[in-house]
């Protein structure tokens, strides 16, 4: 069904063609009109029963006429008896399978098929089966039927082992079949559950009961059914390493439950007599939700994101009322409550500090290597063992090569760094129509990296130039970076993600190419902004910056703001607090 | 000729209803020409014929009887002026040789009556090459052709299930050695009056042959539109007998993913030789005249995979030129998946159904036939270059 050329007719067939579709358009024309007026004057007979049936076994697509026709079957319902309903459901049901012959795609068609199931007294569940594994032998990726076939699964409650079997002799005849992997990752978490417990035992013929919702389990498989599951996609991207849909099911097999959600850090600041929260995640936090207590003392205060820009943010801040926490010989405890997910921390702000934190560090959550388990090293060591394999037979194969840079992140991502560099290479070699995403994914994994090696020096500067980064990511990290050098890199613009740099005092952007400073948005400690040869070309670029309390020493050279007339002047308008300006 | 309403005249006479014959008969046949199709025999089709398992032993017991040549008879005596006659030899005498008939399986009647041979039975299993060709050897001796399940396993044929009358056999199951072991067992023995009695279940081809999907002959029956005439079904696997053991041949795109015996790196080395071997390169060409044995070796692929492309797949001998042993390659790819997961087709009552189709062409365009009638020489008129038979 995929994959087939149109052949060109020639003009005359196209004559003979046109003049045979007026002659049908008005026989059709025709009937449509007529069950339009049955349909007005509310009429349900038999024969209205016939004009749609002949106008959809011809056009299967017409939604209003299966309307219709489902409006006149519901009115027989309460007419006829209950073994003449289930004789025209069943007519119904032979009837929509020569509509599937004609267009086996057909939403429509297929829906019907679906409604009229449904309501037939007596369903067949076993000839539906049948109907569905014929579709999908002449088409193995008519997802109307995959839809189609997962509610009679359900309905009929066909063990979950038995479609497991089904998926592996799909796979067998052809693997290159999204919907039957995809079925397969909804299968294995429900047959072999990673969870300690005894594995779902199968269902007693006696009592079928419709398979679980995956909902309600953890999306893992156990590990014994891991390794069987990893030799067997091995097997799909070893014969054919261009077939996609193997490699995706092998990320996915690879990959990790989501992480839980909590507080990730608490900051206070004495001087701006402010909190900043940091969570695992982008969240939505409300007085109502988020609690924050001062010595016991539940506070009242406004959340807000970073940026207005930000509905959902993994960084909140608050400010105290004014005096609560400014006097430095005073000690306070905070501790921030999460109610809607039972969680807190406690932050302590001791006597002659002026800012204070508690916090979980990237290195303690693992936090970048959740795309890709790491509960067995082993079992990923291998498997990056029979990648290289691959990728000796196959060296400029894309999904080969990513997939190794991902096991290689998982596995060690400092260790792997140089590697992983030259693999992005060749990837961007192979695969020039997504080097740009490439180059964003290596910035975000040299990020990644510079923020481990930041936490493992215990510092609070973070220094990354010269790399290439075309993008910025995971700045929630640097919650309580101090000092950040990016310059010589690819940057285009500093994200309103930058805003999260609560603590930023010296901002190094030297030789990138910027020209939106749209992220430099009331950081209340920066003091310094070098932006040395990048693009900012107005004056309104500038306009960030004015929200910026402390900015005292600004770096504008090699940028054509600097051409603009009067710009110095301008400046000292735009930016009163800077004091040492370089144009 | 018999019947006296018959013609007598014709434009072409054709002796014998082999495939050759009946494929002429039925083109003279259907541009217009007067055919008369002879053959000596009681049954279509010659040394191409299937039978069914009596009729295979009435067969062989037939020719065991037939005098080896018959008393040369002069038919001089026939001659009229400027007449010349022409000898034609008994085609037979030299393809069919040596019958015998050998059961390892008892003969005696009693079900239950048990032999430690696998059971089989044989005659002169001369045409069974050990590497599952398709193109068994040409010499004409009769194969068994197995139909029942329980002795699918011993046949080292490309396919077992032939000409079972459209019933399946275990020719599914992913592993030939392991349905082997599983089948074990259970697995009847099978007397020889078993044989007999189901032996109308299966029918036996003379000559054992399968078409390639997308080879000539293929190509005249759908051209010609004979094959509406008969049914045909796909080979559903290719088989290999290695170090003791029979081995499925990975062929397939599907079958390489599924092979057990094939390392992960076996099987992308495999895919893409094949995928190489499609287009024809330079590099190949490097190789022409040496054998494409070498040629094999040199692409690194291994043992396995060796034999699997030379015996199974080109099916070439290990002297064959790298020439033909890529192009033997390419007809098996190039038939690769039009039917089905293997590049053969076979009819479903055997492959004496071919000559008959085409004679049955032949029949619908007007041509004659008449079996069990010979002829033996050819009486020419020089002037009139009139043939007549006798």
């Amino acid at each position: 069904m995929h994959g087939r050329v149109k052949i060109k007719s020639t003009a005359q067939q196209q004559e003979e063609k046109r003049k045979e579709r007026e002659k049908k358009l008005k026989i059709y024309v025709a009937a449509r009109d007529a069950c339009f007026s049955k349909r007005k004057e509310g009429v349900c007979d038999d024969e209205a029963l016939q004009l749609t049936q002949q106008l959809l076994s011809s056009n299967p697509d017409f939604a209003t006429l299966w309307n219709y026709r489902r409006e006149i079957l519901m009115h027989l319902e309460t007419v006829k008896d209950k073994d003449e309903v289930q004789k025209i459901y069943e007519t119904e049901l032979s009837f929509l399978e020569s509509c599937l012959k004609m267009n086996p795609k057909s939403y429509g068609s297929w829906h019907h098929r679906y409604w009229v199931s449904a309501r037939l007294p007596q369903p067949d569940w076993a000839r539906e089966l049948s109907l569905c594994d014929r579709c999908l032998s002449l088409d193995d990726r008519n997802f109307h039927c995959w839809d189609y076939r997962r509610m009679v699964v359900k309905m009929s409650g066909v063990p979950v082992d038995k479609e497991l079997e089904f998926t592996d002799r799909l796979i067998g005849s052809n693997f290159s079949n999204y919907s039957s992997w995809h079925y397969r990752s909804t299968l294995l978490p429900l047959l072999h559950p990673q969870s300690p417990e005894p594995p779902s035992p199968s269902h007693e013929p006696s009592q079928p009961s419709p398979p679980h919702s995956p909902q309600t389990h953890s999306h893992r498989v156990c590990e014994e059914q891991l390794l069987k599951e990893y030799e067997l996609v091995q097997n799909a991207f070893f014969t054919d390493p261009n077939d996609q849909s193997a490699w995706f099911y092998y990320r996915w097999l690879l990959g990790r439950a989501e992480r839980e959600e909590m507080i990730s850090c608490v900051y206070v600041s004495r001087d701006e007599e402010r909190v900043a929260v940091a969570f695992s995640g982008p969240v939505i936090a409300q007085s109502v939700s988020l609690l924050l207590v001062l010595d016991g003392q539940p506070q009242k205060v406004e959340w807000r994101s970073v940026h207005p820009r930000f509905k959902h943010s993994p960084v909140w801040i608050c400010d105290l009322p004014p005096g609560t926490i400014s006097d430095i010989t005073s000690e306070h405890n905070l501790t921030v409550h999460w109610t809607e997910k039972y969680t807190h921390r406690d932050c302590a702000l001791y006597t002659g500090r002026t800012e204070s934190w508690c916090r979980d560090s990237a290195t303690d959550q693992e936090l970048f290597r959740s795309e890709l388990s790491v509960e067995k090293t082993s079992v990923l060591q291998s498997e990056l063992q029979s990648c290289n394999q691959l990728l000796e037979l196959e060296p400029l194969n894309k999904w080969c090569l990513l997939t190794i840079v991902l096991l290689m992140r998982a596995l060690d991502p400092l260790g792997y760094e140089k590697e992983t560099l030259a693999h992005f290479q060749t990837l961007k070699e192979v695969d020039s129509m997504r080097s740009a995403y490439y180059s964003d994914l290596c910035s975000k994994f040299m990020i990644e990296n510079t923020i481990l090696k930041m936490e493992y020096a215990e510092v609070r500067v973070f220094s990354i130039t010269d790399k290439n980064l075309t993008t910025l990511c995971h700045l929630d990290q640097l919650l309580l970076v101090t000092h950040i050098n990016l310059s010589s890199n690819q940057l285009r613009r500093l994200p309103p993600q930058f805003a999260m740099l609560q603590c930023l005092e010296v901002l190094e952007v030297d030789n990138n190419s910027i020209e939106n400073l749209e992220g430099l948005y009331h950081l209340p400690k920066l003091e310094e902004v070098l932006l040395k040869n990048n693009k900012i070309s107005t004056l309104a670029d500038l306009q960030p910056l004015a929200s910026c309390p402390k900015l005292k020493r600004l770096d504008l050279r090699g940028n054509p703001v600097t051409q603009m007339a009067n710009i110095e002047s301008e400046l000292a308008e735009l930016l009163p607090s800077v004091t040492d300006l370089l144009l | 000729m018999a019947a006296e309403d018959l013609p007598s005249e014709f434009d072409v006479v054709i002796l014998g209803t082999g495939l050759a014959e009946s494929v002429v008969a039925a083109a003279c046949s259907r541009v217009g020409q007067r055919v008369l199709h002879v053959d000596r025999r009681s049954y279509y089709a010659a040394n191409w014929a299937s039978f069914t398992f009596t009729g295979l032993l009435t067969w062989i017991q037939q020719h065991q009887e037939e005098p080896e040549l018959e008393e040369a008879h002069d038919w001089s005596s026939l001659l009229e002026d400027g007449e010349e006659l022409i000898y034609l030899s008994n085609p037979d005498a030299a393809s069919i040789r040596n019958l015998q008939v050998f059961s390892f399986t008892s003969q005696e009647d009693e079900e239950e009556a048990k032999s430690p041979d696998p059971p089989n039975t044989t005659e002169e299993e001369k045409g069974v090459d050990e590497d599952a060709a398709a193109e068994t050897s040409e010499e004409q001796s009769a194969v068994p052709d197995s139909g029942e399940e329980e002795e699918t396993e011993e046949t080292a044929g490309v396919e077992q299930d032939a000409h079972m009358e459209g019933e399946e056999s275990d020719a599914d199951k992913p592993h030939p050695s392991a349905a082997q072991s599983q089948s074990e067992p259970t697995r009847k023995k099978i007397s020889y009056a078993h044989l007999v009695k189901e032996g109308r279940r299966f029918n036996i081809d003379l000559v054992s042959k399968l078409m390639y999907s997308r080879g000539s002959l293929v190509d005249l029956l759908i051209k010609s539109n004979v094959s509406r005439y008969a049914e045909f079904k796909n080979v559903s696997r290719v088989l290999t007998y290695r170090h003791g053991n029979i081995e499925q041949v990975p062929c397939s795109r599907a079958d390489v993913f599924a092979s057990r015996q094939l390392s992960v790196v076996e099987k992308r080395k495999l895919m893409r030789f094949l995928t190489s071997c499609v287009e024809e390169t330079e590099q190949q060409q490097a190789y022409n005249g040496q054998p494409y044995l070498e040629f094999l070796r040199d692409q690194k692929l291994g043992e396995n995979l060796e034999h699997f492309l030379l015996h199974s797949i080109a099916m070439v001998t290990e002297d064959a030129p790298t020439e033909d042993g890529l192009a033997a390659t390419r007809h098996f790819l190039r038939s690769l998946g039009r039917y089905g997961n293997t590049p053969f087709l076979f009819p479903v009552y055997g492959l004496g159904e071919i000559p008959q189709c085409f004679c049955r062409m032949c029949a619908v365009f007007g041509g004659i036939y008449c079996l069990r009638h010979s002829v033996h020489c050819l009486l020419v008129d020089k002037d009139t270059n009139r043939y007549k038979c006798c």
